[in-house]
């Protein structure tokens, strides 16, 4: 007994190792940048060990996606309030998000490795979503009148959305991680975006 | 046949066959080698028109997005009012990028690939000039005046970016949302920026 659960243990240190080691590279370097034999190397472990836990370089990635997006995704989950109206919610959206970005730039790579594998296909089935809150917000804003009715909402979710990836994904924004100037580009962000949705 | 000409047509032929290896593989995955057998050359051949294969990719964008910028700058026209000049250019990115979808894919390459600055400037924006023409609009009176340009820059940019570079849009692949969306954000940054 005492065997087995040592076993179960250190199986699990095995795994979540592989893991690191292969989120590190793949963040790096990308699906198609990275082999399994550099993983292996990495930890110093035999490649036949990680096609135990793993059936695939594609599984691999799969989880290691799953575990850099899922942080986002529960970041996310609670809901922003919309009783205080349009721009107390921007508010609310650009400085988590802008401050999750910051503290977690390995999500924006994954994102953009991803974008690439997109025109391949299958690769790319996990999608960083906060698209259900932005839904239900804008639709609430929209039926308290905050956002004007002939809004398209799905529009509105996307401008909102890229508005905030902008000076992380976009290498025009070109911030440097000037304090000043990125609270400068939220303000406008969001006072822009709230004229531009008002009645 | 002229061998300036059939010097020219070499060349060429080699930065198309490198748009399209380096638009599929980005920098680090293609290879000269790759580029070569695409076209059935010899590689020594790209060699002698490009140094190495860094200086193959900086030729490359340049080919690939002449015709980006060239357009992008006889897109703006700031003489017949904020709508207009909004509309032009916005209307002429999202086509651009809806016709070539591998700008997008490069752009994004040399994002991923690029964190020790080696893989060459990418001042394109600023060569089409929109941040400019906004600050002419500005002094015009058409813009409000407590508006950064570069930052408002930004966000424009981020508008029209967004249906190519978020996976959640399929805009790129619909024309009638494509002119539901030039027209909604061109509404939009009319009613942000207007003073």
């Amino acid at each position: 007994m005492r065997f087995k659960r040592h076993k179960e243990e250190s199986g699990k240190r095995s795994k979540s190792r592989i893991l690191r080691a292969a989120s590190k590279l793949f963040v790096e370097n990308g699906f198609a940048g990275t082999s399994l034999s550099e993983v292996a190397k990495k930890i110093d472990v035999n490649q036949s060990l990680i096609y135990h836990y793993f059936s695939s370089k594609e599984e691999l990635w799969q989880c290691v996606k799953e575990e850099l997006i899922g942080g986002y995704f529960e970041a996310n989950r609670t809901s922003f309030e919309v009783d205080k109206g349009l721009r107390y919610f921007l508010e609310q959206y650009f400085h988590s998000g802008y401050d999750y970005f910051c503290r977690h730039p390995d999500i924006i790579r994954i994102l953009s490795w991803q974008s690439l594998e997109g025109e391949l296909g299958k690769l790319a089935t996990l999608r960083m979503s906060d698209q259900d809150m932005l839904m239900q917000a804008v639709m609430s804003l929209k039926e308290q009148g905050e956002i004007r009715s002939a809004q398209d909402p799905f529009i509105a979710i996307l401008m909102i959305r890229n508005a905030l990836r902008a000076p992380f994904f976009d290498d025009y924004a070109a911030f440097d991680q000037d304090l000043e100037k990125e609270k400068k580009y939220v303000k406008i962000a969001v006072d822009c975006l709230m004229r531009a949705f008002a009645e | 046949m002229d061998r300036r000409v059939q010097g020219k047509n070499t060349r060429q032929e080699i930065l198309e066959a490198a748009s399209q290896v380096f638009i599929e593989k980005g920098y680090e995955g293609a290879s000269i080698s790759d580029i070569a057998c695409l076209k059935e050359m010899n590689q020594s051949l790209i060699y002698h028109y490009f140094d190495n294969k860094r200086a193959l990719w900086e030729h490359t964008k340049e080919f690939l997005l002449k015709e980006y910028v060239e357009g992008g700058i006889a897109s703006i026209d700031t003489r017949h009012g904020l709508r207009h000049f909004l509309m032009n250019f916005c209307r002429y990115s999202l086509e651009y990028l809806v016709k070539h979808p591998g700008v997008t894919r490069i752009l994004t390459w040399q994002r991923l690939q690029d964190r020790r600055n080696k893989l060459g400037d990418f001042k394109l924006a600023e060569k089409v000039g929109f941040e400019k023409a906004f600050l002419d609009m500005q002094n015009k009176g058409e813009i409000r005046q407590d508006l950064d340009p570069h930052l408002v820059t930004v966000l424009i940019r981020s508008f029209i970016r967004a249906p190519f570079f978020d996976d959640f849009s399929e805009i790129g692949k619909d024309s009638l949302r494509q002119q539901l969306y030039l027209e909604t954000i061109v509404g939009c940054i009319e009613k942000a920026v207007q003073p």
